[in-house]
């Protein structure tokens, strides 16, 4: 299980990391969630999910981090699990990536919306995750590395994540 | 000297126990055997995040919750939830949805 580089606790906002000086989003008193995010950071999310759609399509639900086998050691087992599951995830995800882009503009997004943003926004952080060869533990990264951009990227939906989680579990 | 019995005692007719099958499909899937779902480690998930996910898809505690995602952390793997093939199916499903590296597999 991964972790986030640990930010200072003067940089950390109830508990999650320092998100703009604010918690990214926060639970109004009718249940919904008022989306504290820039219009930068709003279009760098749609460009994620454009992407991750693409990739879903492109690989048709091919194993990997996003489409993880249920029956590793048991190939007749797999394939049954997914003519059964398979085109559902499929559709699960790029479903939850329609909510994301539906409801980007708005102010505030309901439970529902709320965690199709969250496994939408992990998905990306997923399949980068892969592509870079992360590991568990955070490491420094060198200022003159070419994947600079995609790390910080990176660390960017991993402290969306912790947002969404923190606002979702908040009573 | 032990009581003489008033009444006959009914006797069962003596039959040889018989082995009884287990039923089995064409995949040597034993129907009776229940199902476990394994989450397994990997170095992604956010800890907060799998801690809530186990939370919202089974009802979990938080304190539950956080055991298990340590147990995924430190012992690569931990059984979430176990029952009969479609439930192991749908709850395997469900983590997938969330991006977490979910099996399952007779117990």
């Amino acid at each position: 299980v991964g972790r986030r580089r640990s930010a200072p606790d003067d940089e950390r906002d109830e508990g999650v990391p320092a998100w703009q000086g604010r918690l990214a989003f926060t639970r109004n008193a009718d249940g919904r969630f008022e989306v504290h995010l820039t219009a930068p950071a709003r279009e760098i999310l749609a460009s994620g999910a454009d992407d991750l759609r693409d990739r879903i399509l492109a690989s048709a639900g091919q194993p990997g981090p996003l489409f993880p086998a249920a029956h590793p050691d048991r190939p007749d087992l797999e394939h049954d699990y997914q003519q059964l599951m398979g085109g559902d995830l499929v559709e699960s995800r790029l479903a939850a990536i329609d909510v994301l882009e539906a409801s980007l503009d708005s102010e505030s997004v309901d439970e529902s919306q709320l965690v199709r943003w969250m496994q939408t926004t992990n998905a990306m952080r997923l399949v980068l995750g892969e592509e870079l060869g992360v590991s568990e533990d955070p490491v420094e990264i060198d200022p003159d590395d070419p994947d600079l951009p995609r790390h910080v990227f990176y660390e960017l939906l991993g402290i969306l994540v912790s947002h969404m989680v923190h606002a979702l579990q908040e009573p | 000297m032990p009581a003489t019995p008033t009444t006959p005692v009914a006797t069962a007719p003596m039959t040889a126990p018989v082995e009884v099958e287990e039923p089995v499909d064409d995949l040597g899937v034993d129907a009776q055997r229940p199902w476990i779902v394994i989450v397994w480690n990997d170095p992604v998930n956010l800890m907060e995040y799998v801690t809530y996910v186990f939370q919202k898809l089974f009802g979990y505690s938080r304190e539950k919750a956080e055991m298990l995602m340590l147990d995924v952390h430190h012992k690569g793997k931990a059984v979430v939830s176990n029952g009969p093939r479609e439930k192991a199916e749908l709850d395997v499903f469900r983590l997938h949805e969330h991006g977490l590296w979910a099996t399952m597999q007779q117990d």
